[in-house]
C-alpha cells in the first residue's frame, strides 16, 4: 500500500473528481469531498479503483431543516475521507454504493429507518433498527413530534 | 433434509441509539448453517435523538452510556470533536490520562472476552479465572475515578480527576502481577486443547472478505489485516507511545483469541510507558459552554474496534447532530459471513468471537420447515451453548 | 410442604437475568457477582437460562419499545411465585435515557418490581445486598402468610 499524505490524496482526489466537486482539507487527517447527488456513483467508482478504497466507515445522514445531507466516510491510509452529498426533502433519495462497497449495506437501512432516505438499488431494504410495527415517522427528522408529546430533555 | 432455522440471539447494546441485542435468522441444512440474517435494533433507546436535546455537558454522561464496556472511548471520541470544533488545546498530562484510561478499559474488555469465550465453549475455569484478574483492573479505575463502570472521567478540555504518586505506584504494581497471568494465559491459548479443539478453523473470514466488509479491531486483525487507528491516525498521547500491532494471519477464532492475548502485553506497556513519562502540570484547559457553529469526525481504537463519531453543531449549547458507529456494528456483516457454511454448534464461539458484548441471553428459536411457522422447538442462547459443547464432546470426546 | 419449597426458595434462588436495553454495565456488575472475590454461589444463587427454571427475575435496562413485549413474555413464563429486581437507574426509572421515544422509563412500567437496586451501574456487592434484602423480605412474607 502506498502511503500518500494527506496533501497527496488531496491531489489525487482533486485530479479525478468531476467540476461540481470541492475538495478540501479541513484539518490534519480530515479530507472533505463535497459532490452533487448525480456525480455520486462516481465519485465512489475513482475512491475504490484510483485510492484502492475499501473500509468505509460509516454513513451520516443529517437533516438540515431544508435538505438532507449524506456523509460517507472513508477511512484510506491514514485518513478519514468524506464524501458529501445532499438530496431535497421532497426527493429523499440516493443511488445505492453496496455493489461498490459491501459494507454499507447496514448503514443504507438505517439510514432509510431513522431518516426515511431511499437508498435506490439496495437489494433488501428492511427496518434495521427501529420496531417491527413502528409507524410513527422518522424519528431523527428535525419536524418528527413523539406521538406522546414532547420529548423530555 | 433441510431445516429453516430462526435463531434469536441478543447481543449485548454496544451501540447508543440503535443495535443489539441481535436476531441472528439462521438457515440450517443438516447441522451446517448456509445463510445468516441479522436483525438488530431490540436496544434502540434513541441515544442519537437525545443527544440533541441536552447540552454539551448533560451529553458528556449520556454519551458515557452508549456503553458500559467501551464507556471511555465514547466519551474521548465526543470531547475530541467538541475539541476539535471550540479549537482548544488540552494540557498533555490530560492526554497522557486519558490515554492510561483507554488502556486500561482494552485490558479490562480482552479479559472479560476471555471469560465470555471460555464459558462458550465450556470452560468455565478460564471465566473464574480471567474475571478475577479483571477485577484488579477494575481497582485502579474505581482507585482513580471513583466508579467501576462509568468513570465520569473525560470533561470537555481535559480530565476531572488527577494521577497522584500513589495512585501511580499502585497502578505499576498492578502490571506486573498482570503480566505474570498474561503470560500464563498465552501459555493456555496455545496448550489448552479444549480452546484448540473448540477454536482453530472455526468462523473463517478471508482477508480479503474482512476489507471488504469493513471489518475492524481485533476481528480484522485476526484475518491479517493491519489496521489499527491507534497507530494509523494516532488520538490521545499514543503518537510518542512506542507499541506493536498484532496481526494473525490463522482468520479464525483462535486467531482473536491470540489477537487479544497479546495485546495484553501491548496495554500492559503502554500503561507503563505512560505512567513513567507522565508530563506534570494542568490537567484541564477552560473551555466554554457555547460550542460555535461546525462539525467534526473522530474515531479512536475501542477494544473491539474503531469507534466513529460526527458532531455537528449549530452555535448553541445543544448538538444539532450526533452520530455513533460503534465497532459491533461494523463486525456483524462478518459475523454473517463467517456463519455460513459453519455447524450449529459452532454458532456461539464465532458470535462471541467478534466480542459483541455478550452480556445477556435471550431465546434461540429454531423453526421447522414445512410446519408453517410452527416452533420446531425453543432454543435458548444457554442451550445452544450447551447443544455445542455437548456435540463436540460426543464427537471427539476431547471436552470436558 | 410449602415450607420446604420456601426453605429451597430461600436457600437456592435461581435467577434469571434479562437485558431490557442497557448499556451493558449493570449487566456485567451482574456476572461480576459470581466471581471468586464476591461468590453469589455461597447464597446459592444460580443463574439460570431458562425463565421456566428461574425465581427471581432480574432486570437491567429502561425498557425499549422492543424489549417491552419480551419482558412480558418472559415475565409470564416464570412460575409462580416470583420476584423481579430491577438493577442500575435504568431499570428503576428509565435513569438517563428519560424521554426518549424509544424507551419505556423503567421496568415497573411494565411488571410489578419487588426489590430496587440504585446506582449507575450499582456495585457487584449492591447488587448481591438487595438479593439478601429480597430474600429476607420473601421470609417475612412466608412469615406472615401463617
Ligand atoms: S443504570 Fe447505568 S450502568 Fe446500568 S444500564 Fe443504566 S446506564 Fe447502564
Amino acid at each position: 500500500m502506498t502511503n500518500n499524505t494527506d496533501e497527496q490524496l488531496k491531489e489525487i482526489l482533486q485530479q479525478n473528481v468531476q467540476t461540481d466537486t470541492t475538495v478540501t482539507l479541513t484539518k490534519p487527517h480530515r479530507i472533505m469531498v463535497t459532490v452533487a447527488r448525480e456525480s455520486l456513483k462516481k465519485t465512489m467508482n475513482i475512491l475504490a479503483t484510483k485510492l484502492s478504497a475499501q473500509h468505509l466507515s460509516t454513513i451520516t445522514a443529517r437533516d438540515t431543516g431544508t435538505i438532507f445531507e449524506i456523509l460517507y466516510h472513508f477511512f484510506i491510509q491514514g485518513s478519514i475521507v468524506t464524501i458529501r452529498t445532499s438530496c431535497p426533502r421532497d426527493d429523499p433519495t440516493v443511488e445505492s454504493i453496496v455493489d461498490i462497497f459491501p459494507s454499507a449495506t447496514l448503514h443504507e437501512r438505517e439510514m432509510n429507518d431513522i431518516l426515511g432516505i431511499i437508498a435506490i438499488g439496495h437489494p433488501d431494504l428492511r427496518r434495521l433498527i427501529l420496531p417491527e410495527d413502528w409507524n410513527q415517522g422518522y424519528p431523527l427528522r428535525k419536524d418528527w413530534k413523539p406521538s406522546g408529546g414532547d420529548m423530555v430533555g | 433434509m433441510i431445516w429453516l432455522a430462526n435463531v434469536k440471539i441478543p447481543i449485548g447494546p454496544q451501540h447508543p441509539a440503535l443495535k443489539e441485542p441481535e436476531n441472528f435468522t439462521i438457515t440450517l441444512d443438516g447441522e451446517k448453517v448456509v445463510d445468516a440474517d441479522i436483525r438488530i435494533g431490540y436496544t434502540h433507546r434513541g441515544i442519537e435523538k437525545l443527544i440533541e436535546t441536552r447540552n454539551y455537558i448533560q451529553n458528556l454522561y449520556l454519551i458515557e452510556r452508549i456503553c458500559g464496556i467501551c464507556s471511555f472511548t465514547h466519551t474521548q471520541n465526543y470531547v475530541q470533536n467538541v475539541e476539535t470544533i471550540l479549537n482548544i488545546q488540552i494540557p498533555r498530562r490530560a492526554e497522557y490520562i486519558r490515554t492510561l484510561f483507554l488502556e486500561l478499559e482494552r485490558l479490562h474488555s480482552h479479559l472479560l472476552w476471555m471469560g465470555v469465550a471460555g464459558h462458550e465453549i465450556g470452560f468455565d475455569t478460564l471465566f473464574m479465572y480471567t474475571w478475577q484478574d479483571r477485577e484488579l483492573v477494575q481497582d485502579i479505575l474505581e482507585f482513580i475515578s471513583g466508579n467501576r463502570v462509568n468513570y465520569a472521567m473525560n470533561t470537555i478540555g481535559g480530565v476531572r480527576r488527577d494521577i497522584s504518586e500513589d495512585q501511580k505506584k499502585k497502578i505499576l504494581e498492578t502490571m506486573i502481577y498482570l503480566e505474570k497471568r498474561a503470560a500464563y494465559y498465552k501459555e493456555v491459548a496455545v496448550n489448552e486443547k479444549t480452546i484448540l479443539a473448540r477454536c482453530q478453523g472455526v468462523g473463517i473470514l478471508k482477508p480479503e472478505i474482512a476489507l471488504k466488509l469493513s471489518a475492524v479491531g481485533p476481528t480484522a486483525r485476526a484475518s491479517g489485516v493491519d489496521v489499527d487507528i491507534r497507530r494509523d491516525d494516532p488520538h490521545a498521547a499514543y503518537a510518542d507511545t512506542p507499541f506493536q500491532v498484532i496481526t494473525t494471519d490463522t482468520c479464525d477464532v483462535f486467531g482473536r483469541f491470540v489477537v487479544r492475548v497479546l495485546e495484553l502485553f501491548e496495554s500492559i506497556n503502554i500503561i507503563r510507558h505512560l505512567m513513567n513519562n507522565l508530563p506534570t502540570g494542568e490537567i484541564k484547559a477552560k473551555a466554554p459552554r457555547k460550542v460555535p457553529e461546525g462539525e467534526a469526525i473522530s474515531h479512536t481504537e475501542a477494544p473491539r474496534g474503531e469507534d466513529i463519531h460526527y458532531l455537528r453543531s449549530n452555535g448553541t449549547d445543544k448538538p444539532e447532530r450526533y452520530k455513533v458507529r460503534t465497532p459491533t456494528m461494523a463486525n456483524l456483516l462478518s459475523i454473517s459471513e463467517m456463519l455460513k457454511g459453519t455447524y450449529l454448534a459452532d454458532v456461539p464461539i464465532i458470535v462471541a468471537g467478534i466480542d459483541p458484548c455478550m452480556g445477556c441471553m435471550d431465546r434461540v428459536l429454531v423453526l421447522k420447515e414445512g410446519k408453517e411457522n410452527q416452533p420446531g422447538y425453543l432454543l435458548d442462547w444457554e442451550h445452544l451453548r450447551r447443544y455445542g459443547i455437548q456435540w463436540y464432546a460426543e464427537k471427539g470426546g476431547r471436552i470436558q | 410442604m410449602t415450607g420446604i419449597v420456601t426453605w429451597a426458595r430461600l436457600k437456592s434462588p435461581w435467577i434469571l437475568h434479562m437485558n431490557c436495553g442497557s448499556c451493558n454495565g449493570c449487566d456485567i456488575e451482574i456476572l461480576a457477582t459470581l466471581i471468586p472475590r464476591l461468590d453469589a454461589e455461597r447464597f446459592g444463587v444460580l443463574l439460570k437460562g431458562t425463565p421456566r427454571h428461574a425465581d427471581i427475575l432480574v432486570c437491567t435496562g429502561p425498557v425499549t419499545t422492543q424489549m417491552k413485549e419480551r419482558l412480558k413474555r418472559i415475565y409470564d413464563q416464570m412460575p409462580e411465585p416470583k420476584f423481579v429486581v430491577a438493577v442500575g437507574q435504568c431499570g428503576s426509572s428509565g435513569g438517563i435515557y428519560q424521554g426518549s421515544y424509544c424507551v419505556e422509563g423503567g421496568i415497573d412500567k411494565v411488571i410489578p418490581v419487588d426489590a430496587y437496586v440504585p446506582g449507575c451501574p450499582p456495585r457487584p456487592d449492591a447488587i448481591i445486598d438487595g438479593l439478601v434484602k429480597l430474600l429476607a423480605k420473601i421470609k417475612e412474607g412466608d412469615k406472615n402468610d401463617k
